[in-house]
């Protein structure tokens, strides 16, 4: 049975420069189920990376901050409202992080084995012994090869792939309710990434985790993601189950994305290609924030903001033309 | 049977490493053979890609066939002449029909300098000292890049990665150039912008009869982009052909993975059997005798692991494996 493990509603984070609020994420709801993996997809300062980090609460201050509407519910607090003290008790625990780039995240000057300890011995108070029995069955759990002696190893003496293997085993560790995976695969080869993806799974499957998978690959979406959250310009503007959205997709961001993609399988004589560029958040256009690129939009795109049109209970999609009395009237 | 632009011919290009370490120096030396024995022909207006993961070597042969990395040994043809025997005239003759486009838009750029400076310091390299000619030209430049003419007095931080890739391109052809080596120019670019300038660069060589030696790690851009296609694997090249005949019929096993590895954007795909190497890429330093792939190939057998096998050419294939797929 699917449960819900997060709840997101309306999350707003802005970020204060000198020249005015930037809406990194700007009204993103979500559910994260357990059992399941929540794609976010998007490109990037599309605001994906800092949805992740608002539920850990890691947003950069004073510069950042989430506004108090927002919330993300989680074991019934409001992550939103928690000290940073009952924040640390969740971070690694209960929610876990893997980072796109394993060196930088590692601690260079610990063993593996130390770094894969430190949860436990944090979180669940384990002597040290009892922490190291546990820690080398997640070594195992994520197929390194020789774990007791990779135990002892510095991550400089590992390859990428087995840094990141170390980083999901951390992750693992105190067998958090979610787990957030943000670009885990895009430094890697694509023979590892296949390794890597197998690897998260096969782990989804067994531990019946929720896991939050950020990346702007969609083949990668394709292949192991439940449901997935389309973001632009900080906001989601498609939601719906992987199936749907490759098969009919609704928003013309994610048509146009779809279509702009070279296929490894097929021939293409000319990729479609979305014109324009991403629109600079502080000066946001009102209306539609994709109407600019947009080859179907009409006046009413570029006036008011579009409507969030519920297609179905699995589908929703943040755009005018489904509104059909507003898009015929134009 | 199109014009041979360049070739080479045995190219070969080997680093020493010692095992030094901070205290002391060990000479335990080892060889990385970073490109090993390669032999390739670029056909006139063309592209030719030269793909694989990381530390294969794909970029160091790049640089290389253009005389960026002086060889180990072999020789690079230009049109049938070699390029380490030219004079200094020949030779400048060379660097102006020979351009690169790099990965990385951010880092290839000079901060300080403006964007019509930069478009026009290749010109003013090689001896259009005229401002008034010099700028003519750039801003001739920007309009085929499609950047905006009042882009011209701007910096490299006040572009997005696309339009700095942009500027990195109108460079590259500021000189009229007969090759271009594009070293990873997509993939530091988002999906939306990578087909922009893909199909920009798509567009400029049928313009400009331009040929292209496209170095990626992407498979799905090689296919799109590509006329004939390389694959390497530690130095050496495993497997050549025309992309739709290599992507749908691999011969060599490492082409096999290599291709089943890349993830679909399609979901009902998503159950097809997925082929998944184990283990790493192995180090390049003192890489494994015989096959180089051995290690990982499932189909590995005795003579794998004793003897190298040679780049064979079947019609217009090569592959170089003891056990050939199909």
């Amino acid at each position: 049975m699917n449960e819900t493990v997060v709840e997101i509603q309306n999350l707003k984070t802005y970020f204060e420069t000198e020249k005015g609020f930037n809406p990194a994420v700007d009204g993103v709801s979500m559910i994260l189920e357990s059992g399941k993996i929540m794609g976010l997809v998007g490109e990037s300062g599309s605001g994906k990376s800092m949805t992740a980090m608002s539920i850990l609460g890691l947003i950069p201050k004073p510069f950042g901050q989430i506004l108090p509407e927002s919330k993300i519910l989680f074991e019934g607090d409001d992550l939103t409202k928690l000290s940073e003290k009952e924040l640390a008790k969740i971070r690694g625990n209960k929610i876990a992080m893997i980072f796109q780039e394993p060196m930088t995240s590692l601690n260079p000057v610990y063993t593996i084995g130390k770094q894969l300890m430190e949860p436990l011995r944090l979180h669940k108070n384990l002597s040290k012994r009892e922490a190291k029995v546990l820690a080398l069955k997640y070594l195992e759990q994520v197929r390194i090869p020789d774990a007791a002696k990779r135990f002892a190893s510095y991550p400089h003496q590992l390859s990428g792939g087995l840094r990141q293997r170390v980083m999901i085993a951390m992750a693992l560790t105190c067998e958090p309710k979610l787990i957030i995976a943000d670009e885990p695969t895009t430094a890697l080869d694509v023979t590892i990434q296949a390794q890597i993806l197998e690897l998260l799974k096969d782990i989804q499957v067994r531990l019946n985790t929720a896991i939050l998978f950020i990346t702007h690959d969609l083949g990668v979406v394709a292949e192991l993601c439940d449901d997935v959250c389309v973001m632009y310009a900080g906001e989601v503007v498609e939601k719906c189950d992987a199936d749907r959205l490759f098969e009919t997709p609704m928003h013309p961001y994610t048509i146009g994305l779809l279509k702009s993609l070279p296929k490894i399988d097929d021939d293409v004589e000319e990729l479609y290609s979305i014109e324009g560029m991403v629109p600079n958040l502080i000066h946001v256009p009102t209306g539609c924030r994709f109407a600019p690129r947009c080859d179907k939009s009409k006046r009413i795109c570029f006036d008011a903001l579009p409507p969030r049109i519920l297609i179905d209970k699995q589908h929703e999609v943040l755009c005018w033309q489904y509104d059909e009395g507003a898009w015929s009237n134009e | 049977m199109s014009e041979i632009l360049l070739s080479a011919k045995n190219l070969k290009k080997y680093y020493q490493v010692s095992n030094n370490t901070l205290f002391s120096s060990n000479a335990n030396k080892g060889i990385v053979k970073a490109v090993d024995d390669i032999t390739l022909d670029i056909p006139k207006g063309k592209t030719l890609s030269l793909v694989g993961e990381s530390g294969c070597g794909k970029s160091t042969l790049g640089r290389t066939l253009i005389n960026l990395i002086d060889p180990t040994s072999g020789e690079v043809l230009f049109n049938g002449k070699n390029i380490h025997a030219f004079n200094a005239q020949e030779e400048k003759a060379f660097r102006k029909s020979v351009s690169i486009i790099f990965q990385d838009p951010y880092a290839s750029l000079n901060p300080r300098m403006k964007v019509k400076d930069l478009i026009g310091e290749p010109l003013l390299t090689h001896g259009m000292k005229a401002k008034k000619e010099r700028y003519a030209r750039v801003y001739e430049l920007m309009k085929i890049t499609g950047l905006k003419e009042e882009y011209a007095n701007r910096y490299p931080h006040q572009f997005s990665g696309g339009q700095r890739q942009r500027i990195g391109i109108a460079r590259a052809l500021a000189l009229n150039p007969s090759l271009i080596v594009c070293d990873e120019a997509v993939s530091a670019l988002d999906v939306s912008i990578q087909a922009q300038i893909l199909n920009l660069l798509k567009k400029l060589q049928r313009e400009f009869n331009l040929t292209y030696l496209f170095i990626s790690h992407d498979l799905s851009v090689v296919r799109y982009v590509s006329d004939e296609v390389y694959v390497m694997y530690l130095g050496q090249i495993v497997e050549a052909g025309k992309p739709k005949a290599l992507f749908e019929e691999p011969i060599h096993p490492y082409t096999q993975f290599l291709i089943s590895a890349v993830p679909i954007a399609d979901p009902k795909k998503r159950d097809r059997k997925k082929l998944i190497l184990e283990g790493d890429l192995p180090s390049a330093i003192n890489p494994p005798q015989g096959c180089r792939f051995n290690t990982r190939c499932p189909y590995a057998t005795e003579i794998c692991t004793n003897v190298c096998p040679e780049l064979v050419t079947e019609d217009d294939r090569k592959f170089a494996c003891h056990h050939p797929l199909g």
